[in-house]
């Protein structure tokens, strides 16, 4: 069952003002590490500096290494337990259950997740998204994704540049070539 | 007439314009109308190698990309979830080198492909909504996992090295005493009562009184000296209006009245 968020329904406008205020990071560059249990993925989070609330808020990015999919995430722990917004490159469509028609529900990714007033989960396409072009620049390229979800959430370095530049601790894992097609490589039998 | 066939055309219209592809090299994607539980389309891939159709999730089942809050501790029912699901829709499995599972059919005549697509589809949402569902009743795991240890305090503070816990009669291994308390050559037998509802109060009842009455049969019955069943009355399963027929039942068991937790010092006049 889709949960409701009821920090985030009884909290509506605190949520928004986490999510859409300014906001800066210090660390730049940022540097991915591989995930200890999960070689396949690289992981780093950066704290967060709230322009009017003081909260250990957290930013935090992952990326698989075989597949184009990364997510991005802010996360304020005190504040409800799992990451409250995201944008998600690649993975399922989200049905928004709302009144809208049923062919519009659909939001397929890449797409940015966040709540309603009723603390429901829902989806959405920035204009950037909708258009094929940019949408497919920035499922292909960390950079791009991370310069949007700045962008949108109004998260900003503290040197007034734009956004960081994102390094790894091993550098030739950013050489290996991410798969396009998922089902490759794979052996199927009958 | 027409209004009506004007109905079937939109929820048609609807339901199809639902289907939706995304390419992947040399692989399709298609989302599916079915969503899970939480609100995730199903995508299944499609790909044409060695003159088969492959339709597979890629692994998403397996990785969660369904995002899904497992519940772990019931992975043994997850897991007959799991093979029912794949007997009914046919549904074969293989590895890839990171060890992630891939679910899959496949078929010869590209005209099959759709009712692969379909039992696929099917499948995920059926296994994905699984993981999902909580099948342990968590107030009742605390309330019996909070008494418990309270219990158990009180008795490890008392009684120190001779309390035994989760302990049974060497010669009854399979039942099992909240408490077995050795005093030189005497056994106490300490069984707790307790439950979030008159249900499962009732039931764990039934259990000391049984528990009770096999240990009649041990080979160590004339060394048992005391049968001490604690009975929870702070619990909010404790309805002694509803339990009245079932305590005079356990009163004949036990060699002592039942004690209540909020009396737990006459258990220091008895043993």
């Amino acid at each position: 069952m889709s949960k409701v968020n009821l920090e985030v329904r009884d909290n509506y406008e605190y949520f928004e003002e986490l999510t859409y205020s300014e906001k800066n990071i210090k660390d730049n560059p940022i540097i991915l590490e591989p995930k200890r249990n999960n070689r396949d993925w690289l992981k780093q989070s950066t704290k967060v500096d709230h322009s009017t609330i003081e909260e250990n808020i957290k930013l935090i990015i992952e990326k698989k290494l075989s597949l184009y999919k990364y997510g991005i995430k802010l996360h304020c722990p005190n504040f409800t337990e799992k990451p409250y917004f995201r944008f998600d490159s690649d993975g399922p469509a989200h049905r928004n259950k709302t009144d809208q028609p049923l062919n519009e529900q659909l939001i397929t990714t890449p797409h940015f997740n966040s709540f309603d007033k009723k603390g429901q989960e829902f989806a959405y396409k920035t204009d950037v998204l909708k258009s094929e072009e940019d949408a497919k620049a920035i499922v292909e390229n960390l950079d791009f994704g991370i310069s949007h979800f700045f962008q949108e959430t109004n998260l900003k370095l503290n040197n007034g540049e734009e956004s960081p530049e994102i390094k790894v601790t091993e550098p030739e894992l950013f050489k290996i070539e991410p798969e396009i097609d998922p089902l490759n490589g794979i052996e199927f039998l009958d | 007439m027409d209004k009506l066939f004007d109905i079937y055309q939109a929820i048609k219209d609807d339901f199809c314009a639902l289907t939706t592809y995304k390419l992947r090299g040399e692989s399709i994607e298609i989302i599916t109308p079915f969503s899970t539980l939480n609100n995730k389309f199903v995508s299944v891939f499609i790909k044409e190698l060695n003159g088969k159709f492959i339709i597979s999730d890629a692994g998403w089942t397996d990785l969660n990309y369904y995002n899904v809050d497992i519940s772990e501790e019931s992975d043994h029912i997850i897991e007959r979830i799991f093979t029912y699901y794949q007997q009914s829709f046919g549904i074969s499995t293989t590895s890839d080198k990171a060890g992630t599972l891939h679910y899959y059919k496949t078929c010869s005549n590209p005209k099959d492909i759709p009712t692969n697509v379909y039992d696929l589809a099917n499948f995920v949402v059926g296994a994905v909504n699984s993981m999902g569902i909580r099948y342990k009743d968590e107030k009742e795991e605390k309330e019996r996992e909070t008494f418990r240890k309270d219990a158990n305090t009180f008795l490890k503070v008392n009684y120190n090295d001779n309390v035994k816990l989760q302990k049974s009669l060497d010669d009854f291994k399979n039942i099992r005493f909240n408490a077995l308390i050795t005093r030189n050559s005497d056994i106490y037998l300490v069984s707790y009562v307790t439950g979030s509802s008159s249900y499962y109060f009732t039931n764990d009842l039934r259990k000391t009184i049984v528990n009770f009455e096999i240990s009649e049969k041990s080979k160590y019955r004339d060394f048992i000296r005391e049968k001490v069943s604690i009975i929870n009355d702070e619990a909010d399963g404790y309805h002694p209006e509803k339990l009245s027929s079932m305590m005079d039942l356990l009163n004949e068991k036990v060699t002592r009245e039942p004690i209540k937790w909020t009396e737990k010092e006459r258990i220091l006049e008895i043993i």
